[in-house]
């Protein structure tokens, strides 16, 4: 089963539910979506990890052969490309990769070089594979090491993809290919304004997803009346526990203790309880 | 040569904007002729507002740029370009004018970060 894990709401442990999620499975392999800061590997370290860099195509300008006619200027709908009075100049961060100034040049003056972004480290903790995107600072294009990292691991049965916050398009990009989303969210206005945002694009994306309730207080809440009025399945609610916050703190997998463990094979089960409900 | 200051009125005792990119109008001036111009940027909503800006000093054969700010990617093209670009100060267009050919005005020293999420 291959399993997203997002939120909306930062902070509220998406993490935490997806490392122990994959820790209690076997043949499993975690993937850190969130590349512009990845803290999977904090939890599930890998011993020498096989580090491959990602690349995106960009114009390189032969300056001897462009006549300055502007035709690439023109066509760049993301202003990557000016005239300086005398030259192209190329701005990486803008590009949008399309190839379309090398085709459109009149003078054949624009070849694609490659231009590193990040890179990808693949690994394994204990039994559990492990794959960790990372964005170099002060890049955009994020999406191309998500999509770099789900083609290499499109073959593999059972997956956890750990997505950035929010609902940007690496959010989309992390969820396209996964059978179920777990939506992690808290009982606070900002975790049940921002799930709703979620609940909207999975909706969109006609993904079956649920809810986790992390830090849960004993008590009613709004993310409960949400969904008992909008009929959203609770997969669990995890109690605010100030011995599990600080296990999870230290970077400890918490499903190593049995009583923690018992938790997260309760939601996988409740997940593919859902899925089944699903497919019938 | 020309000097542009990006105004925030299209006179010449505006006050100087905030801003580099995203400022409405500019004050061109040629500084042989003494010939004012003011124009309009098209640029101070929607994205890359800094590097068309820049691309508009180029176009325009824009020698000098008195500014209060600017960003990271305006200062590359800005320099690629050849146009050398002053610090403001909190002044209005004319005395700025003035301050420029006194000589007293330093060279914008560090280029903002750019804010991509603005």
């Amino acid at each position: 089963m291959k399993i997203a894990v997002l939120s909306g709401k930062g902070g509220t442990g998406k993490t935490f539910v997806s490392v122990n999620l994959a820790y209690i499975q076997e043949q499993v392999t975690y993937i850190d979506c969130d590349v512009e800061v990845p803290n999977g590997h904090l939890y599930l370290p890998m011993k020498e990890p096989a580090v491959q860099p990602v690349y995106l195509p960009v114009p390189s300008i032969e300056d001897s052969l462009c006549t300055g006619c502007r035709t690439c200027i023109d066509f760049c709908s993301f202003h990557a490309l000016c005239w300086t009075g005398s030259r192209i100049l190329h701005f990486e961060q803008n590009c949008h990769n399309c190839g379309g100034c090398s085709i459109v040049c009149p003078t054949k003056a624009i070849s694609e070089k490659p231009y590193s972004i990040g890179n990808i480290c693949t690994g394994s903790f204990e039994h559990v594979g492990v794959m960790s995107g990372s964005l170099n600072p002060g890049q955009m294009q994020g999406c191309a090491i998500i999509r770099k990292m789900i083609a290499q691991t499109r073959d593999l049965k059972n997956l956890v993809l750990d997505c950035p916050p929010g609902d940007s398009c690496h959010v989309v990009q992390s969820i396209l290919e996964a059978d179920l989303c777990i939506l992690v969210t808290e009982p606070t206005s900002f975790g049940a304004s921002d799930m709703r945002i979620c609940i909207d694009l999975l909706k969109l994306y006609n993904k079956p997803f649920g809810i986790i309730i992390n830090k849960s207080l004993d008590t009613r809440n709004q993310i409960k009346t949400f969904c008992r009025r909008h009929n959203v399945k609770i997969l669990a609610e995890i109690p605010l526990q100030p011995e599990l916050a600080s296990l999870n703190a230290s970077g400890q997998i918490a499903a190593k203790n049995p009583e923690y463990r018992r938790v997260f094979e309760r939601i996988f089960k409740n997940a593919q309880a859902l899925i089944h409900q699903q497919n019938q | 040569m020309k000097i542009a200051i990006p105004v925030e009125q299209k006179k010449m005792d505006s006050m100087v904007s905030a801003t580099f990119g995203r400022t409405e109008y500019f004050l061109l001036m040629d500084l042989q002729t003494q010939e004012v111009q003011f124009l309009d940027s098209p640029f101070c909503r929607g994205q890359s507002a800094g590097i068309q800006t820049a691309q508009l000093m180029i176009d325009h054969q824009v020698g000098v740029v008195v500014t209060a700010r600017c960003g990271e990617k305006a200062v590359r093209l800005l320099n690629a370009g050849n146009i050398q670009i002053f610090q403001a100060v909190k002044a209005t267009a004319q005395e700025n004018l003035e301050f420029y050919r006194a000589g007293t005005l330093a060279l914008l020293q560090r280029p903002d970060h750019v804010c991509i999420y603005t």
